[in-house]
Formats: C-alpha cells, sequence, structure tokens
C-alpha cells in the first residue's frame, strides 16, 4: 500500500492500530520539519536528534493526544516540538554553545536571506508556505523580528524579552502583537492563494 | 487573578499562541476565551496560523538516515514492549522480550538500508557500464570518421590526379608513349601522355609489383646527358599507379627534347639521382 499520498488524519487513525508503516510515512514527511525547529531552539545536532525522537515516539506511542478538531496535525506537532525544544534548552542551558539566541543583526550575518541552504529535495513538504513566511520575516522591522525570535525560539515572556533589551513591556508586546499580524497575513494568503488554484 | 475583557484578550491572543505570555497572564486569557467564543475562535486561528508562521522560519535542516533508524527501531521495540504483560514475575521477560526485539528491529533495519545501498549499487554498476560502453561506441565512430576523412582526402587525390591528366590528354600537341617492363618487372607495363609545348605529362602503369617497406617509385625523364625526377609514386593492390609530371618544375634542360621516358625503384621519398633498379622504359622518340 502506497501510505505517502494518505493525509495526516489517516495516516495517525492508522497510529491507532499500530500501523508501523504509516508512522514511517509521517516520519519521513515531517523529520526535516521537526529536526529544523528543535535545532533553531537548542543550537546543538544532537541535543535536536534525542528531541525529534523524543517527539516522535511520544506521537507513537499516544496517538490519541493529537485531536483533530483543534487544527492541523503539522501544527500541532510543531507546537509539540516547540514546546518539548524549549524544555530541553532550559534543562541543558548550560551544556549548550548558544546561550541565547544571536540578535537581529548578527543573525542577518549568519543566515542567508533566502532559501539558499535548504535542500529542495527536502522542502517538497510546506515549501512554499514556508517561503511565504520567511519572506514576511525578512520584511519585519528588525526590533519586531527580534521580539517574535525571542519568544518562539528562545522561550521568553514578554517580560523577560523586554527586561533582556531594555525596552517598555509595552513596547514589546506591540512589537510581538505587529509583527506575528503581518506573520500570520503572509500565511493565510498563501493558503488562500492554495485553496484559489 | 486580573479579569480581561474582549479588547484586552485580542491584543494578548498572538503573544499567547507562541508562548511568550507568563503563567499569570496565560491563566487569565484563558479564563476568558472558556467565557467567550468569538474570542476563542480568534486565539484558535492565531495558534494555527501563527505557530506555524513563526516555526516555518526555522532554516530547513536535513535530519541524518541513523537518527530514522533509531526512531523506528524505538518504534518497533515500543510496539512489542507494549503488547506483553508488564507485572509481577515476568516484568524480566518482558524487559529481556524487550531487547531481543530492538536487537531484530534494528538488525532488520539495518537489512532494508543494506538492500537500499546494494540497490545503489548495482545502479551504479549498470550506470557505470552504460558510460564504457557509450565510451566504446564513441571511440569507433571517431575511428569510422577518421577513415572516412582519410578516404574523402584520397579521392580527392584521385580527382585532383584525374582532372591533371585530363589536362594532358586534352592538349593538341600530345603525344603517347608506351613504356615496358624490364627484366626486374617484366609483366609490368605503362602508358605516357606529353605534351612538349605545355611540359607537362601523365603516366599511367598497371602491373606492376608491390615494394617494400622503405622503396617508392620514380619516374625520370631522360635527356641526352641529364636525367630529370618526374616525381615519386606508389601502386594500388593491384599494382596501378598515376602520376602527374611538371617537367618545367623539375629542371627540364631549355630546348632539349626528352629521348628516354624511364621508372626506377628509390628509397621513399625519391632521389635526385637514379640509384635503383629500372621497372619500365619507353623511347621518347
Amino acid at each position: 500500500m502506497d501510505y505517502t499520498g494518505l493525509r495526516d488524519e489517516e495516516l495517525m487513525d492508522r497510529l491507532a492500530s499500530r500501523d508501523l508503516n504509516a508512522f514511517e510515512a509521517l516520519y519521513d514527511r515531517y523529520a526535516d520539519a521537526v529536526f529544523s525547529v528543535a535545532l533553531r531552539v537548542v543550537g546543538d545536532t544532537h541535543v535536536a536528534e534525542d528531541v525529534t525522537q523524543d517527539v516522535f515516539l511520544r506521537v507513537w506511542r499516544r496517538p490519541d493526544h493529537f485531536d483533530v478538531r483543534r487544527g492541523r496535525f503539522v501544527t500541532w506537532l510543531l507546537s509539540v516540538t516547540r514546546n518539548r525544544s524549549i524544555d530541553e534548552r532550559r534543562s541543558y542551558s548550560r551544556r549548550l554553545r548558544h546561550e541565547a539566541l544571536p540578535s537581529a543583526e548578527e543573525e542577518d550575518d549568519v543566515l542567508p536571506s533566502t532559501d539558499a541552504r535548504d535542500d529542495p529535495a527536502l522542502a517538497t513538504v510546506l515549501s512554499d508556505e514556508r517561503q511565504a513566511v520567511r519572506r514576511a520575516m525578512e520584511t519585519l522591522p528588525p526590533e519586531q523580528r527580534l521580539a517574535i525570535q525571542l519568544a518562539y525560539f528562545g522561550g521568553l515572556t514578554q517580560q523577560e524579552i523586554a527586561n533582556k533589551l531594555g525596552q517598555p513591556l509595552g513596547t514589546v508586546k506591540t512589537r510581538i502583537r505587529l509583527g506575528m499580524q503581518k506573520m500570520r497575513g503572509a500565511l493565510e494568503e498563501r493558503r488562500n492563494k492554495d485553496r484559489t488554484f | 487573578m486580573t479579569q480581561l475583557d474582549c479588547p484586552a484578550a485580542r491584543d494578548d491572543i498572538d503573544a499567547y499562541a507562541i508562548g511568550a505570555l507568563d503563567a499569570e497572564e496565560a491563566r487569565a486569557l484563558e479564563a476568558h476565551l472558556s467565557r467567550c467564543s468569538d474570542c476563542s475562535r480568534l486565539a484558535e486561528d492565531a495558534r494555527e496560523s501563527g505557530t506555524m508562521a513563526v516555526a516555518m522560519t526555522a532554516p530547513l535542516a536535513s535530519s541524518s538516515p541513523a537518527l530514522k533508524a533509531r526512531v523506528m527501531a524505538s518504534a518497533a521495540v515500543l510496539t512489542d514492549a507494549t503488547s506483553r504483560p508488564r507485572h509481577g514475575a515476568r516484568r524480566w521477560q518482558a524487559a529481556a522480550a524487550a531487547l531481543v526485539a530492538a536487537v531484530i528491529a534494528i538488525f532488520a533495519w539495518g537489512m532494508v538500508m543494506q538492500r537500499r545501498v546494494d540497490r545503489l549499487d548495482e545502479r551504479n554498476a549498470a550506470l557505470r557500464a552504460d558510460a564504457t560502453a557509450q565510451s566504446t561506441e564513441l571511440a569507433r565512430v571517431h575511428t569510422e570518421l577518421q577513415q572516412m576523412t582519410d578516404f574523402n582526402a584520397r579521392l580527392a587525390g584521385t580527382v585532383g590526379t584525374q582532372d591533371a591528366i585530363l589536362d594532358v590528354v586534352t592538349q593538341p600537341d600530345v603525344r603517347r608513349t608506351p613504356m615496358t617492363g624490364t627484366a626486374v618487372a617484366p609483366r609490368a607495363s605503362a602508358r605516357y601522355l606529353w605534351s612538349p609545348a605545355q611540359e607537362v605529362g601523365a603516366l599511367m602503369a598497371q602491373d606492376l609489383p608491390s615494394l617494400g617497406a622503405g622503396q617508392t617509385y620514380q619516374m625520370w625523364v631522360v635527356y641526352a646527358d641529364k636525367w630529370v625526377s618526374g616525381g615519386s609514386f606508389s601502386v594500388d593492390a593491384s599494382g596501378a599507379g598515376r602520376l602527374v609530371v611538371r617537367t618545367a618544375e623539375q629542371g627540364e634542360p631549355a630546348g632539349a627534347a626528352p629521348s628516354w621516358f624511364c621508372v626506377t625503384i628509390e628509397a621513399s621519398g625519391g632521389t635526385t639521382g637514379h640509384t635503383g633498379a629500372m621497372v619500365l622504359r619507353g623511347s621518347a622518340q
């Protein structure tokens, strides 16, 4: 049976009956996305691999934790990944190379401005959406981008970000709200285009 | 706990979606969402699109095949272990069985990976064989092309010789001198057509014997006191040879009439004075 054509939710249904092939299909579909988020948060390949393994084995052990009524599988999977990565980052922060995320300016120096580092073969899933949100992220004012990244990938609260940057809490809240509205807008616009075609 | 109204709640839902609220803020928002279906729907939308939008900005990195092997083997073990009794005196048996299952799973996964490697090896070998065959074919085509080029060159030379002979034959003062083979080549014969006015001639020989390596036939125009070379030529498999002679270019004595035409065997490249055996001769008178 060809599992590659099945939707995420159909594969998750099969996990309930311990279908290892369905699990492998989900792994193949999202392992790189999960690993990428974990690596972005923890900054260490070995720790990111441990997080990836843990996330997928959680899915395998308890597929019932995913509730299809609450949204897409990939959204839930990446949320689990992000939360698990933040926990790992806090637990092992002394072992990690990066105590803190780079600043927006430093990050611009480190990361390419486009998807040049991305392997096209890996980007078959979500590739259009990924490009759209990365373009949107690049167009954000640096202070909005930094606030969002410190929150999502750095696991900091708005108050912690305000303290770290020496900015009023209200300013940080505004930056996150405006930046997130643009990011969501870019993703929803992309999805609407997909629906149109 | 702070009671939020809708505008305050909606200000926080994006930060909530990416985990930027502290515990107290999150509890206050969740309390509002439990009472307000409109805000709850907006928060779901923010969670759905907001978290995805930010998560996908992480640079895409490739997970390793070894990690996949590890995850799949672990999943196989978990499947086996969770289906066995895990209580009482048999717990150690379950653990041992899980270990065995792990080994088997890892071995099985290794076999799968090995088969993939074998298939890639086979494809690689097939591609290399194909490349070799194409190289051989390319060499063959190149050889054929070279042979055709050589043939073309020979054909062009033959056509040039034929044109020159035709030019001699059509001269108004053309003369025809038969040449006969000597004791060295008794079966050989030739015709030499020549124009005294134009100082040009054409030799058409046949039945000449094949020569050894380093030898060639050389034509001579013999005057009373001088042998002038008319050039050297080779013969084909039937012993036939053609040569166009331009005596004016070879140092013919001014105003002198030739007495004999001869062909000798000389060293390759020809000589300035005849030294080898004579194979053909004909009287010019």
